[in-house]
Order: structure tokens, then sequence, then C-alpha cells
């Protein structure tokens, strides 16, 4: 799936941790869903969207920096009808492209965008319950069902092999009780999950991607609910159920929502490794440190002059003094690079899963097949929650 | 219910600028920003959002979301949105907005009697 220039920038990346091969674009704010743990829809709707042309040249000037991976995210990628002509640009530069979608997506649109190029989808979904993610969605009734819908259209159309799907899943007080649902269903057709624990701030500390809404915060009882499901969904990885997240990123996310500190940053000095191995790009081409910050004077990508404004010591010192006050993140992405190539056994575990042993997938699945697998594994579930709860109480 | 796309925006986007305006305050002057800005109620009628704070005087202002540029698309033929200006690039409707917002919070800042005089500086946030 990576250009064997991709594989180089992350070769010097890992060796060298001054390469940035990795981005987040948020390529526009507009959403058709307002799902409660999101906030980047409000936080980016007052800048104006890059034009196709713009974005071609963000495409060029990726390549010659070397940026090996770029997440088209939003609000929702699809609400753009260029989304297509988007992935091609990157993709013809030898960029890699990641959509993440809600999945309110026709079939034209997936068909389009795998034409285009497009190997690689993130899908939200948190639950198997069609009430709760409707509720997490806004109250946007059939929205899960939409989600379901795209899953049995991009295993349809994506091709099997040097092509990645998962699901990327918010764990949040509302969906405790789901969150394995999603994995085993995600295994159930070869689509890995990844957990994302829900970012909560107040009114005096704005930041792009938290929620205001005290009540998405971790009581006590939460907490040791949340804490015991992430050492079952550990459990679950070890038994071959594709959980993307690493052994350092599950156990700091028991950091977080307990509000300790997380490690994954420790070999950097305690901050994160923006903007030598990843950056955010704002919807107007703007660079960010990440989804939470921005800088008033920040290069836009589309510039001519972006690789050498990118590589200036006054960006990343600018960049560097905004990572050292951050109090940390676990917005997946960011923690698991860092990781990943500062990290020995997070590297080995890494090559071990998606290089030395890829998964043969077992596609297409129709949308009734889906449906049905999903009903069954709720229907399962019922049967084990007793287990769970005895599991609880130990702990 | 789902969240009312530009209400949340505004909200956002009120305190943001909120804190780069209280950053740039001493500490103690900004612990007692700090505690009016976590006091405020924003609420959202028809057009407008309203806000309404208790102290130090109590009183309510509203604003009008039409008067900001949210969620614009892109723009095909030209660069309007994005002008050169001495070699560097600006989002004209970025700068606009926030230097709109940048002028409301610190007119809610007057307003309230928190300060006597308006302070618009952008910095990063």
């Amino acid at each position: 799936m990576f250009s064997k220039r991709s594989v180089v920038s992350l070769a010097k990346a890992s060796l060298f941790k001054n390469q940035p091969i990795y981005s987040q674009f948020y390529i526009t704010a507009r959403c058709n869903l307002t799902c409660e743990q999101c906030n980047i829809i409000f936080a980016n709707s007052d800048v104006a969207e890059c034009s196709i042309d713009e974005i071609k040249m963000i495409a060029d000037n990726y390549a010659e920096l070397g940026v090996a991976m770029v997440l088209l995210t939003g609000g929702e990628p699809f609400a753009r009808k260029d989304l297509p002509e988007i992935v091609r640009a990157f993709e013809s530069n030898g960029v890699h492209v990641r959509m993440q979608t809600n999945g309110f997506a026709s079939e034209k649109q997936i068909v389009d965008v795998v034409e285009a190029g497009g190997r690689d989808i993130s899908i939200s979904l948190d639950s198997l319950n069609p009430s709760i993610q409707d509720s997490i969605n806004g109250g946007f009734s059939q929205s899960w069902h939409r989600a379901l819908e795209a899953v049995a259209l991009f295993t349809k159309h994506l091709p099997k092999e040097a092509s990645f799907a998962s699901f990327g899943c918010v764990l949040q007080p509302s969906n405790l009780a789901d969150v394995e649902d999603v994995i085993r269903f995600g295994t159930a057709i070869s689509w890995y999950s990844s957990v994302v624990p829900i970012h909560v701030t107040s009114q005096i500390a704005p930041r792009g991607f938290r929620v205001f809404d005290p009540d998405f915060g971790w009581s006590e009882s939460e907490q040791k609910l949340a804490f015991a499901l992430v050492e079952r969904i550990r459990l679950m990885r070890q038994d071959g159920y594709l959980l993307y997240d690493s052994d350092q990123y599950l156990d700091d996310i028991k950091r977080f929502i307990s509000n300790e500190p997380t490690t994954w940053r420790r070999k950097n000095g305690g901050v994160c490794d923006s903007p030598n191995l990843y950056f955010a790009l704002l919807p107007n081409g703007q660079v960010a440190p990440c989804c939470d910050f921005r800088l008033s004077d920040a290069p836009f990508a589309f510039a001519e002059n972006f690789p050498s404004a990118f590589r200036s010591k006054s960006l990343k010192t600018k960049i560097q003094d905004i990572a050292k006050g951050c109090d940390g993140c676990m917005y997946g992405s960011y923690p698991e690079i860092s990781i990943s190539m500062r990290y020995l056994q997070a590297k080995i575990d890494r090559f071990r899963g998606f290089i030395a042993a890829p998964i043969e997938k077992n596609w297409p699945w129709t949308y009734d097949d889906l449906l049905t697998l999903a009903q069954d594994i709720r229907a399962n579930r019922e049967e084990e929650t007793d287990v769970q709860k005895i599991k609880i109480r130990e702990l | 219910m789902s969240k009312k796309l530009k209400f949340e925006s505004f909200k956002f986007h009120f305190f943001r600028c909120a804190e780069i305006l209280t950053d740039q305050l001493g500490v103690d002057e900004r612990q007692h920003y700090l505690k009016f800005l976590m006091s405020l109620e924003i609420e959202n009628l028809g057009q407008k959002a309203v806000i309404n704070w208790e102290f130090p005087t109590s009183g309510r202002s509203a604003f009008e979301y039409r008067n900001l540029e949210l969620y614009r698309r892109a723009v095909s033929s030209s660069r309007r949105d994005f002008c050169k200006n001495g070699g560097e690039y600006k989002d004209v409707v970025r700068d606009r907005n926030e230097e709109l917002m940048l002028r409301y919070v610190s007119q809610i800042f007057m307003l309230s009697g928190l300060s006597k005089r308006e302070k618009v500086e952008r910095r990063d946030w």
C-alpha cells in the first residue's frame, strides 16, 4: 500500500524521529452528523476550504516533504464532491490516503474514491446497538444503518489485497458495554478496530476536538468499568481479535481517563512529536500542531515555498512551544505513531501484524448479512454479561 | 437532540477568543476573568446567541450568527479567499471571523465591567 518513497520516509522517521510521515488533513468542517463526542466541526467552521487546485499543490508539497500517509478527515470528507480528485492527487504523488468517514456515502461515491486509488478506510462505529449509535451521532435516525451499508459497499469495492479497513470507536460512558461487540463484529468481517477515549474540556480551555459538556467526563464507577473493559479488549487482541491498539496505548487510555499523565510522550521529553513526525492541516490548508491547537501565522501547505517553510526552525519552535504546554491527548494516531517509532516492542508488533502476517479478508459482505451478524453478536453478548459483571467486580 | 452548527461554532470561537485575550493578563487578573467565563450562560435564540452574566454587574448581549462567515466552501476558480500579503498567504475568511469575534469578546468584557478598554490581539491557540 505504501510507495517506495514512503517506505524510505518511514525508515528515516524510525531512525531519526525527524521526518514527517503522517498528516491529518481536515478537508472540510461540514458534516451531516453532529456526534456528541466531536467538536472539530465547530472549531474548524471559521476558515475557508481549499480548492482542488490548492489541494493538488499540497499533494506535490507532501511528496517533496516525504509525507507517507495523509488522513483525509473532516467534518465528513464525502461532503466534498471532489473527494475522488483529492484522493487521486495524493495517491498519484505516492502519498498513501486513509479516509475517515461516518459512512454517509453513496455507492457511486465509494466506487469513485476506490477507482481514484483510495485503499484505506476508517468508519466511525461506537456500538452495534442502532439506537445508541444514532444517539451518539446526534440523534440522526438510521445513521447506524447507513454506516452498515457503507461497510458492505466498501467490502464489495475495495480490493481484498493491499487494502485496509477499520472502525474508529470512541470510548465513552454511554458505550462501555458495546466496544467489545464492535471489535467482534470487525474481526468477523476482517476489519480492524481502534479505540479512542472521549476528550472533554471546559469553557476556559477550548480545544479543537474536545467537547465542553462535563456529562461526558468519567465518574469513579465508570472509570472502573472502563479499566476492566480495556483489560478485556487487550485479552481479545491476544486471542487474535483485530484490535489495532498497542499495549502501551491501552495502558495510556486507562491513565488518561483517570487524569494521570500518559507515557507515550516520555521519550521525547514529555511532548509529542509534532511537527517532526506528524502535523495537521486546517480546511484552509494552514499547518496546525494537531486538531486541538492552531498557530496564528502558520504557513499554507499549498504555497510554493511550503517545504522550506515547514522545515524552518521558527515553525518547529512555535509548534513545540505549544506542545510543551499541552497536557497530552489520546487521539489514536499521534500516540500510536510516537509509540511505533520510539518503542522497539511496538515496532516489532506492528511488523508482525501487518507485514509478516497480513489478514486474509472474507469479503464481500452484504448489508443483510452484516445486519444478521451484528444481531447475532449482540444476542450472544447478552449471555456473557454475567461473566463480565463478575470480572468487573473482581477488579 | 442534535447540536446547532452555527450556535456551537459561535460558542467554541467565543471561548477560544476569550482564551486568547485572557492569556495576555497577569495571574490574578486572569483568574477573575476565568471565573467570569466559567459562569457565562449562552442561549440559542433563533439566529442569535445570547450571552448572560451575573457579575461584576449582571447583563446580557446578543450576537447574530450571520455576522460570521462559517463553513465557507472551496472557491475553484480563483484564490479570493487566500490573498497574498507580503509574500505570505492569508485566509481572509478566517482573519475576518477572528477579528470580529475578538472584538465581540472584548466588548463583553467591557459591558460586564471587567475591563475598561478594548483589547484585540491575535495569538496562537
